[in-house]
């Protein structure tokens, strides 16, 4: 149980940049997690912290210890590889044995101790019947939770977890969403979770920090990653589906979206006086999530935009429609009742309450 | 109509049939097997012919050997030459010293080889000019060396013992001993070796818990090419030893050659109880010798 910080740290690999100069405290007990998607450097932070790469420049503090250069033996952290990393000469239950027969953990635990913790977890993971296969008789899903329960045997300083779930398939993986944030606050371990899926870090982070190209670009709660996004990039890669953001004419008191009629949208008066404070003269972007869009008659005076719809995805209870505007599409995550024909005109209202501005140069929010 | 057609279909089917059967007899059995087992018989005739020929010749009546050159006896078989092989000749002091020598070195060579090229593809020790030099030294014909050797051996006062012979065995036999282990330690995911580190073990420990397991087919195969090498070396062994209790088997055979003139018998049957153990060896060792134990370790 540790308070894990990361101070300026920058990683290059040849002439990429996997890290830039990224900064962040993990409080003792937190369960943090990094969003993003392939490459922007969620693998590269859980190498550093845990001391299979080394840092180029900046500091890893843990409890206030510097371990900047320490070997990984003697971090006291545990890591579970996306990669699995399973000793294929080990059975399953030798895998997960391996940990606690380091020799720290072999003078503190006793024998009945360790294979308890064992037993444990390969009961929790639902490894019971495969302790003693090889990994080379698991498949992909099995092998991945041997890699996790290999890290949960352990009582470490933090957990640095990447990917840990993500080649089970869906069923499991909801019900491990849910297991994992139990186990978590059970023993109340700091830890560290990577993830591209925006949904696991919603539903299971204290603090997400979204990270893109090696840079974090917001730390926060998850309402917060999810309601107050700082930039385009958070706005757009947290929520599914994505955010619809489209340029706009802006108005003062309304904005024109493009498309056949030039509707116009009404801004609230909260967000005019806003925008007029701090929009500056700038291109504006309005983003409104999929959900806050409602489908109304083409020529319905609610109607704020309207267009053709181009693609229909049904989820069950809720639908995708896609609608073509002018040049840009929008997406309406709508009830399956009342899903339209492909190919007809629809209108399109949006709640405007629920609108984020964007400036289109920095792609900065304002708000 | 439909009769007709039927059986254009049919006469089609068969006409493919019969085409595929010459083709098929052609590549497959002509071209395929049989070419296959020719090939084999070829070369293990090669590779036995010499064995065979000595086989035959510690048989004969040495009148016979020095009349005849046929490859199997053409007179009455007889097993003086192997009695005279073994009343002669100390041979099986030879044979006693040959392992020894190549017992151990091939075991210090191991043992100093594998965590050597471990750490020179692990934490890239000397750079690149460490392991380019390991292997340069190979390049170098022994007889180069064999003076300045010969004199630190005498230095230590170490000639015309064993344990001088098999010292330098283990440093002749060191470049070929790394570059082998190379590629078996190479094709050891890193993911392994740093699960372990994070898992709580130093790097010895690493090495000995979990990739010295992984890449024992190759610490086997390469042990039984330096047992090999050491067995049959004999320039070393020529100018390091000169008495029966140093002398190792290849030099033991030469002995035939100056005492009674050339008896080309009683060396055969030296020459066939010499190659027996190290085949019996290399046949144990070679069920051991499998590879693909890494599978289903890391993702991919």
């Amino acid at each position: 149980m540790a308070k894990v910080e990361l101070k300026n740290v920058t990683k290059h690999f040849g002439t990429v940049t996997a890290l830039k100069n990224v900064s962040y405290t993990i409080q003792d007990g937190e369960f943090f997690v990094l969003l993003g998607a392939s490459g922007a450097g969620k693998s590269t932070t859980i190498s550093i912290i845990s001391g299979i790469e080394q840092a180029d420049e900046g500091q890893i503090l843990l409890d206030g210890r510097d371990i900047t250069k320490e070997f990984p033996q003697n971090r006291d952290v545990a890591t579970a590889f996306e990669s699995y990393a399973l000793y294929p000469h080990f059975t399953v239950f030798e895998n997960l044995m391996f940990p606690l027969e380091a020799p720290e953990r072999k003078r503190t635990l006793t024998r009945e101790q360790r294979e308890m913790r064992v037993k444990e977890v390969a009961e929790m993971l639902g490894l019971g019947d495969l302790l003693h296969r090889y990994p080379r008789e698991l498949s992909g899903g099995q092998r991945q939770r041997v890699a996790l329960g290999r890290t949960l045997v352990r009582r470490p300083k933090a957990y640095l977890l990447d990917e840990p779930i993500a080649h089970l398939d869906a069923k499991l993986r909801h019900r491990m969403r849910s297991e994992l944030k139990k186990i978590q606050q059970g023993l109340g371990i700091t830890t560290l979770y990577a993830t591209p899926d925006q949904l696991e870090a919603l539903s299971m982070a204290d603090t997400v920090a979204v990270m893109h190209k090696g840079v974090i670009e917001q730390v926060g709660k998850p309402d917060e990653i999810y309601y107050r996004p700082v930039n385009l990039y958070v706005a757009t890669f947290v929520g599914d589906p994505p955010m619809n953001v489209f340029t706009v004419d802006y108005h003062g008191d309304y904005a024109i979206v493009e498309c056949d009629t030039p509707y116009r949208v009404p801004i609230p008066q909260r967000d005019q006086a806003m925008l007029a404070e701090k929009m500056g003269g700038c291109q504006l972007k309005i983003g409104i999530r999929p959900v806050d869009i409602r489908m109304v008659p083409p020529d319905d005076p609610r109607a704020h935009t309207r267009g053709e719809v181009v693609l229909l995805d049904t989820l069950g209870q809720t639908s995708i429609v896609t609608v073509r505007l002018k040049t840009e599409e929008i997406k309406a995550k709508v009830s399956s009742d009342v899903i339209p024909k492909l190919h007809s005109t629809i209108g399109l209202e949006m709640d405007i309450n629920r609108f984020y501005y964007f400036d289109a140069a920095t792609t900065l929010t304002i708000q | 109509m439909e009769t007709n057609g039927t059986f254009e279909i049919h006469a089609e089917a068969e006409e493919i049939v019969a085409r595929k059967d010459v083709s098929y007899y052609v590549s497959h059995i002509l071209f395929g097997r049989v070419f296959r087992i020719v090939l084999l018989l070829l070369f293990i005739l090669a590779i036995l012919i010499p064995i065979v020929y000595i086989a035959s010749t510690s048989l004969k009546e040495p009148i016979e050997i020095r009349v005849s050159g046929a490859l199997l006896p053409t007179g009455p078989i007889t097993t003086i030459n192997w009695i005279k092989a073994f009343r002669n000749v100390p041979l099986v002091r030879y044979l006693f010293n040959s392992t020894v020598v190549a017992f151990f070195s091939t075991i210090l060579v191991l043992v100093i080889a594998v965590p050597t090229t471990y750490s020179i593809i692990r934490f890239k020790t000397g750079g690149w000019f460490f392991p380019a030099w390991i292997l340069g030294t190979y390049v170098m014909p022994p007889i180069v060396v064999s003076i300045p050797i010969f004199a630190m051996v005498k230095m230590v006062g170490l000639q015309n013992t064993l344990l001088g012979l098999l010292l330098v065995h283990t440093m002749a036999n060191m470049p070929i001993a790394v570059w082998l282990m190379d590629s078996y330690i190479r094709a050891i995911p890193k993911e392994l070796e740093q699960a372990a580190w994070i898992d709580g073990y130093s790097k010895f420990d690493t090495l000995r818990r979990v990739v010295f397991p992984l890449i024992r087919p190759g610490v086997l195969a390469t042990g039984v090419i330096c047992l090999i090498l050491s067995w049959n070396e004999f320039l070393f062994a020529l100018i390091l030893t000169y008495g029966v209790q140093s002398n190792t088997f290849p030099i033991g055979i030469s002995r035939y050659v100056g005492e009674h003139g050339l008896q080309f018998g009683e060396m055969s049957a030296a020459a066939l109880a010499g190659i027996v153990p190290i085949y019996i060896l290399v046949f144990l060792f070679s069920r051991n010798l499998v590879e693909g134990l890494t599978r289903g370790g890391v993702k991919g």
